[in-house]
């Protein structure tokens, strides 16, 4: 962990945090994959009791999953940019 | 022949294959839940700084919404796996049955062909038939019994997938907000509780509608195409971003156009829904640290439209105080404007006004505080809504801690002059005395005779008989008084209940229960001196006191705790004699007294037509002149024209006037 030169109140480990990153990243992509697969979810018959409310779940499990695996990329995103931002600045502050 | 037992509708296979992939996918997010909580973890140590804090909260929202959704699937999955297991139990069965039902068909039709065998081929068919019958009779009880146990096993397969209904329905609504399940609800939900992600989806949405607000497209167009982002407009990042996107000038152009409609129509399709989501967006919008300068140009000049569509929009929608500070004072800076429809007055800007404080007290009670802001309002005509929405901005004002911050103005403004306050306004000062009910019982006259309401000039008017004027204007309005004896009763019980008050404590609180009948009593009186037969129709009894009962429980008692039984004893007993002593009895005597004003009316007018119709008779055939009709009284001379085939009334009465 090194102290930035920029910023003397945050204390950041680049490396780290690249490292959660990458994890974050991962994870929103498996998401992605999940929904996938809760969209080809089967329906049941038409005729069935159960038919519409088995589609309704479907439908809200696969919207739900899509919005965390967009929370998940644009957080991963954050991370990202935050983590390369502050490597930058330490390399810069390194390098003085 | 084939056995009428069908396969159930849902196949096993299909909601294998549901609860496999929802089971898989509960399984899979509660993995990374716990991924991403330990990435959350681990956080802190690595990274410390204002953005990491935003990134560690947003990783335990969606390490829990994570965890939310793996229940819910879970849920879900499980619910399938019940309905598969009954499926796989009646799927035996059904073969089972279907098999044994063709094996007795099957027989009694081999025992039917041999037992009508021997029969020569002209055999009547009622003989052939008779030969048939007992081989039939044998079997058809066994193939009674398959039919009802195919009955029961479809009964409990019907039954399971309505369970099935049942729990996925429960599951999907764990993941929608309230209302419709659609697709925004859960984005809102998601919006809601995901601050980084949901406040760029909010923003994207209102930088939309902004571009449509900018479109210039017709405005039936426009307000359609902005009524779908009705879903956010109560998003306070949503109402942000289009606020700034929009522009102050642009929004009271978006506010004041529509208004013209409302010249020729005083309600357009359309108007209310527009005025609705500007009003919510407004609120939204400003309604946490608002952009004051905003604001400040969007009141900065007051046109007669954008103070009207103000107005409109402000009786939509949950301000904050600091916005209504903006917005308000502009507004009242025009008090006496009482709409734009003179037939039937709509638009007033400060029912608008009202309507926000009503649900705002922090604001109602900074804005009303001003005492000539007071008087000018009590004392203006509010034709739109004779006074409601003030009176209900002033019980908001009391709402507050201390509640009796505007007791004294208020007081001071109504009890000067009673009959100036608009009679909405009753209702709405009743609750605000009611909430105010420890000052109301320290204040009131304690000389037994209480004061007359309407006093004459040069006297003065000191705060204890203002307050009593002020009770008087306020139990006008049943709700009113209601709200007033519901709050003292609930304030005698806090009395009672504190143990060990004082015998003159109670001995005060029982008397002011008389002083404020004494003031009711008036006030019935001088509303039946001024009402007509319908308001009193409408004037419920049991309706006045249920809400006085149901109030009670509504209310907070800054001296203690109220026990219930004690609060209700009170107010039960306090409603039975007050139903009695001052609604019922007037009342029935007043309907007396009308009926037997109204029955000598009828009496004179009756005496009045017979009078009347006796002098037409004479003038038409006057004594001692020939008459054509042997009796000269009205009916007869009527009835005997008619079977002489006179049937022209005008000429029999008036013959000397009827033409021809």
């Amino acid at each position: 962990m090194s102290d930035t030169a920029a910023d003397p109140a945050t204390v950041i480990d680049p490396s780290a945090v690249h490292r959660l990153a990458r994890s974050v990243s991962r994870g929103a992509n498996e998401l992605r994959a999940e929904e996938s697969a809760l969209r080809a979810m089967p329906a049941l018959s038409d005729s069935s009791a159960a038919g519409p409310a088995l589609r309704e779940f479907a439908g809200l499990c696969v919207r739900a999953a899509e919005i965390l695996a967009g929370s998940a990329a644009q957080l991963a995103t954050t991370t990202h940019d935050s983590a390369s931002l502050w490597c930058t600045i330490d390399r810069a502050a390194g390098g003085r | 022949m084939t056995a009428p037992f069908c396969d159930p509708p849902d196949d096993p296979e299909t909601v294998t294959q549901a609860l496999r992939v929802a089971g898989q996918a509960a399984g899979r997010l509660h993995e990374q839940s716990r991924l991403i909580r330990q990435v959350g973890s681990e956080l802190p140590a690595a990274w410390r700084g204002p953005t990491a804090a935003v990134a560690v909260t947003e990783l335990a929202a969606v390490a829990s919404l994570l965890n939310d959704a793996a229940g819910t699937l879970r849920a879900g999955s499980a619910a399938l796996a019940e309905y598969r297991a009954a499926l796989a139990q009646a799927a035996p069965v059904i073969d089972a049955l279907r098999s044994r039902y063709g094996e007795v068909v099957q027989d009694r039709e081999l025992r039917s062909a041999q037992a009508v065998a021997p029969l020569s081929r002209g055999a009547p068919a009622e003989m052939r038939a008779a030969r048939t019958d007992p081989v039939a009779e044998q079997a058809q009880p066994e193939l009674d019994a398959l039919t009802d146990r195919f009955g029961a096993v479809t009964a409990d397969l019907r039954a399971a997938a309505h369970r099935l209904a049942g729990k996925l329905a429960a599951a999907a609504d764990a993941l929608h907000v309230a209302g419709a399940p659609t697709p925004l609800g859960v984005t809102q939900r998601f919006a809601g509780a995901l601050p980084v992600w949901g406040a760029p989806v909010a923003e994207r949405a209102a930088r939309d509608a902004a571009a449509a607000a900018e479109s210039g497209l017709p405005p039936d167009q426009l307000r359609q195409r902005l009524q779908q982002f009705s879903g956010w407009a109560d998003v306070p990042a949503f109402g942000r971003a289009f606020l700034h996107d929009v522009g102050p000038e642009r929004f009271a152009a978006l506010l004041a156009r529509p208004v013209q409609a409302l010249y020729g129509d005083p309600d357009p399709p359309g108007l209310a829904a527009a005025f609705a989501l500007l009003g919510r967006i407004l609120a939204a919008g400003t309604r946490v640290d608002p952009d004051r300068a905003w604001l400040g140009s969007l009141v900065h000049t007051m046109p007669d439209n954008l103070r009207i569509g103000l107005g409109l929009a402000l009786r939509h929608g949950r301000y904050g105080a600091d916005a209504l500070e903006a917005l308000i004072p502009p507004l009242l800076a025009h008090p006496g404007d009482p709409g734009i429809w003179i037939q039937r007055p709509v638009g007033d800007p400060l029912v608008g006004a009202m309507s926000a404080l009503a649900g705002n007290p922090v604001a109602a009670r900074r804005i009303l505080a001003d005492r000539d802001r007071l008087t000018v309002l009590l004392h203006r005509r509010w034709a739109e809504d004779g006074g409601r929405s003030l009176g209900f901005a002033l019980a908001a004002a009391a709402a507050g801690d201390p509640p009796d911050l505007l007791f004294e103005p208020v007081v001071d403004a109504v009890g000067a002059d009673p009959d100036a306050l608009p009679a909405g306004a009753a209702t709405g000062l009743g609750q605000f005395l009611g909430a105010n009910i420890e000052a109301v019982n320290q204040s009131l006259p304690n000389d037994q005779d209480v004061p007359l309401p309407h006093l004459g000039p040069g006297r003065r008017l000191d705060h204890r008989v203002r307050l009593a004027r002020t009770l008087f204007a306020a139990m006008h309005s049943r709700e009113g008084s209601a709200a007033i004896y519901a709050h003292q009763a609930a304030y005698a019980g806090a009395v009672i209940s504190r143990g060990h008050s004082l015998e003159a404590e109670l001995d005060g609180v029982a008397e002011n229960y008389g002083r404020l009948a004494g003031i009711h009593q008036r006030a019935i009186v001088d509303l039946a001196d001024r009402a007509d037969a319908a308001d009193e129709t409408g004037a419920n009894a049991d309706t006045w006191i249920s809400m006085a009962q149901f109030a009670a429980g509504l209310i907070p008692v800054t001296a203690g705790p109220v026990a219930g039984l004690v609060k209700g004893q009170v107010i039960g007993s306090a409603a039975a004699k007050l139903e009695d002593e001052l609604y019922r009895k007037p009342l029935e005597r007043r309907t007396k007294a009308r009926h037997a004003a109204a029955g000598k009316l009828i009496d004179r007018e009756l005496a009045a037509s017979e009078q009347f119709s006796a002098q037409l008779i004479e003038r038409a055939y006057p004594k001692g002149a020939p008459a054509p009709f042997g009796d000269l009284t009205f009916r007869t001379v009527l009835h005997q024209a008619g079977q002489a085939g006179q049937n022209d009334v005008t000429r029999v009465l008036l013959p000397d006037r009827a033409p021809g």
